[in-house]
């Protein structure tokens, strides 16, 4: 801000003996002369008068500078009136000018003094203490008037700077709400985004209120997914609803989210509203909105995933049920080539030691010591041939006769096997029950192989029960799905735990040297899935045996199996 | 007394032959090839022949081709243990409308005397 120069100061410099620089314009030299006794005889300040008796001169000496009041007489010889003041005015506007005037032209003097003049005197009632007074005071009056146009300009100076203030302030004012309003509309529109992502997003969308765990807002998707309404959301707790089975654990786990902002779960198990088990995936964080703490938790279905990955899992086990089939089949038809050379290789020997050991007994006195042994070597040759003619049924390497399915009743095989073995069950004292469904279907299967089957599963339990008390075989034979299930149980010595996972394994055997060539089951096995059915076993040692043997009435589809040959 | 003549070229299968028959009253004569066996038709007369069918060189099948061009009625018991490879031959020997027996291996003495007998001294001595 401009300091208005100090009043003090400027009086102090008057006061000082300083003389007052006086200019008189006057071309009376009797005037000039009285002038100038006056400003000498003036009291209280010293005054040093210049002369100009021209106005040319005068507008040449103000021209110089250092003139503190000029006294100018109107009329010169080279100006006039008015002219006269206005022309000296416009060479020093900063000086005062006193007009002196003659009584006849005091008008125009007035004149003067409106248009600037600080003041006019009379020439006939000059004295010197009014003309000291008047120039002094004239000066003063010029200052102060000049004084008064500084603080003028200064103040429209800062009025103008206080305008172009405003007006700055005022753009900026101007700016800032055209800024805000931009923002309110951002803001609005992001929230219309928001909302229309929260209201059709495919992913459930839960607003929780971070401290409390209220329930603030969920999203359409989410109602859907859980069959809870609007209502029985909002304002609840997530483990008031009834979704989450553990609530301490939902508790603690809320917790566990105030304190880290986000948890996540991959797989979460929520009960829905019909009490359906659903599956999502369970991703939270918290932020900050609005000043207030709130927890986004999204969650997505993945029940159908789970269940992909389950029917994968599924699809898994059964491929590496199959593959170990395959890889069982595989060695099965191994050792099936195996067994076959040997046993044709075999086939002439053995017969050729029965007919040496035979020809002997015929030769040979039956009260001979070595008659017996003969008779050991024709019985063991004999059980070689057994062997060999087991070994070549199982390893399919018979008379290769392929056309020996007929569609037959189960329970006529069974009769003719009981029938066959009816000798031994007699003598052994077993009790036989069977018990046959009347609407048991008929079956495609190759006769003599399932006779074999049937009969080595029946000779097993017999086997079994050798050595029990309870001497008891129950036969069950009814319909199941869609095949048949045909049920052997014995209540004899049963298979021990150890033993039982080896069953099916050829040339496994838990029987006595001589009794068993651990191929039964074997190549029963080998008979069943051959007819694309199953066996299966449950035992308890002690107890007893239950062999159950389903055969499907019709092939599965995509188990397109050739129909296996079976030998005589 | 009747002849017998054995094709098989398992020497031990030979002397069963030998044995079982030979003291039943029969003459037998064996070879080892069904070369030798075509050359002892050509140079002798048999009432029955054993023909193995698994051979070395010329197989039974083959070798009955032969026998039959020799002599036509002579009873053959083609003896084998029922190898799927020759069963396709033999089946088309059969359907060929040539006239053999087949004799099961492996068989016990009992069973290999009913069967010559069978053949050797009409079906009333079963």
């Amino acid at each position: 801000m401009i300091q208005a120069p100090h009043r003090e100061q400027k009086r102090e410099r008057h006061m000082a003996n300083k003389p007052i620089n006086v200019l008189c314009i006057e071309d009376n030299p009797g005037d000039t002369r009285l002038i100038q006794e006056m400003l000498a005889e003036a009291e209280g300040a010293r005054f040093k008068l210049e002369c100009a008796d021209r106005l040319s001169a005068g507008l040449g000496r103000l021209a110089e500078g250092g003139i503190d009041c000029a006294l100018l007489d109107l009329t010169l010889p080279d100006s006039h009136e008015l002219d006269t003041f206005e022309r000296v005015q416009a060479q020093a506007p900063e000086i005062p000018i006193v007009v002196i005037s003659g009584l006849d032209d005091e008008t125009l003097a007035i004149e003067a003094v409106q248009k600037g003049a600080q003041d006019y005197l009379v020439k006939s009632y000059l004295g010197s203490y009014v003309l000291a007074r008047t120039i002094r005071y004239a000066i003063e009056r010029k200052r102060m008037e000049q004084e008064l146009e500084r603080y003028r300009e200064h103040l429209e100076e800062l009025v103008e700077q206080r305008t172009a203030d405003l007006l700055r302030t005022n753009r900026a004012l101007q700016a800032e709400i055209a800024e805000r309003l931009r923002a309110e509309k951002d803001l609005k529109v992001s929230e219309v985004r928001y909302r229309r992502l929260f209201e059709a997003a495919q992913d459930g969308i839960l607003i929780l209120e971070a401290e409390t765990g209220k329930i603030i807002d969920v999203n359409p998707f989410l109602i859907e997914m859980l069959g809870y309404s609007h209502e029985e959301f909002i304002g609840k707790k997530l483990w008031e609803i009834g979704l989450l089975k553990d609530i301490a654990a939902s508790r603690g786990a809320f917790r566990q989210l105030q304190e880290r902002k986000y948890i996540r779960y991959e797989h979460l198990p929520l009960k829905v509203k019909n009490g359906k088990r659903r599956d999502v995936e369970f991703v939270s964080n918290a932020y900050r909105v609005d000043g207030r703490e709130v927890i986004q938790c999204n969650i997505r279905d993945i029940s159908e995933r789970i269940r992909d990955a389950e029917k994968l899992k599924t699809a898994y086990a059964h491929l590496e049920n199959q593959s170990a089939i395959m890889a069982q089949q595989a060695k099965m038809s191994a050792i099936g080539v195996l067994v076959a050379g040997v046993a044709h290789e075999l086939n002439n020997p053995l017969m050729a030691m029965l007919h040496f050991a035979q020809y002997c007994l015929k030769h040979t006195a039956e009260d001979n010591r070595i008659y017996t042994v003969l008779q050991d070597i024709e019985h063991e040759a004999r059980r070689c041939i057994d062997i060999i003619k087991n070994l070549l049924t199982f390893s399919h390497s018979g008379d290769g006769k392929k056309e020996r399915y007929e569609i037959k009743n189960l329970a006529e095989i069974l009769e003719r096997v009981v029938r066959l073995l009816s000798y031994r069950i007699e003598k052994e004292g077993v009790s036989i029950t069977s018990h046959v469904d009347e609407e048991t279907p008929k079956l495609r299967m190759h006769v003599n192989a399932m006779q074999d089957v049937i009969l080595n599963l029946l000779a097993n339990a017999l086997d079994a029960l050798e050595e029990s008390k309870k001497k008891e075989v129950r036969i069950d034979v009814h319909p199941d799905g869609d095949g048949v299930l045909v049920s052997i149980a014995d209540s004899g010595i049963g298979i021990s735990p150890e033993a039982i996972g080896n069953i099916y394994d050829p040339f496994f055997t838990t029987k006595p040297v001589g009794r068993g060539t651990g191929l039964g089951l074997s190549l029963c096995q080998g008979v069943i899935h051959a007819h694309g059915g199953e066996i299966t076993c449950e035992s308890e040692p002690g107890k007893g045996t239950v062999f159950h043997v389903f055969i499907p009435t019709q092939r599965r589809k995509g188990a397109k199996r050739d129909e296996a040959h079976f030998s005589d | 007394m009747k002849h017998i003549l054995v094709i098989d070229d398992d020497e031990a299968v030979r002397k069963l032959f030998l044995l079982s028959l030979e003291e039943t009253g029969y003459s037998v004569y064996t070879v080892s090839s069904g070369m030798d066996g075509i050359k002892a038709l050509k140079e002798g007369q048999y009432d029955l022949i054993f023909l193995d069918l698994k051979m070395p060189g010329m197989n039974g099948v083959e070798t009955l081709r032969e026998l039959r061009k020799i002599d036509r009625d002579v009873p053959v018991y083609i003896i084998t243990a029922f190898h799927d490879e020759f069963f396709a031959q033999l089946k088309k020997a059969e359907e060929e409308g040539m006239d053999f027996d087949v004799l099961r291996k492996p068989f016990d003495r009992r069973q290999l005397i009913t069967a010559t007998k069978g053949i050797l001294e009409g079906p009333t001595s079963y």
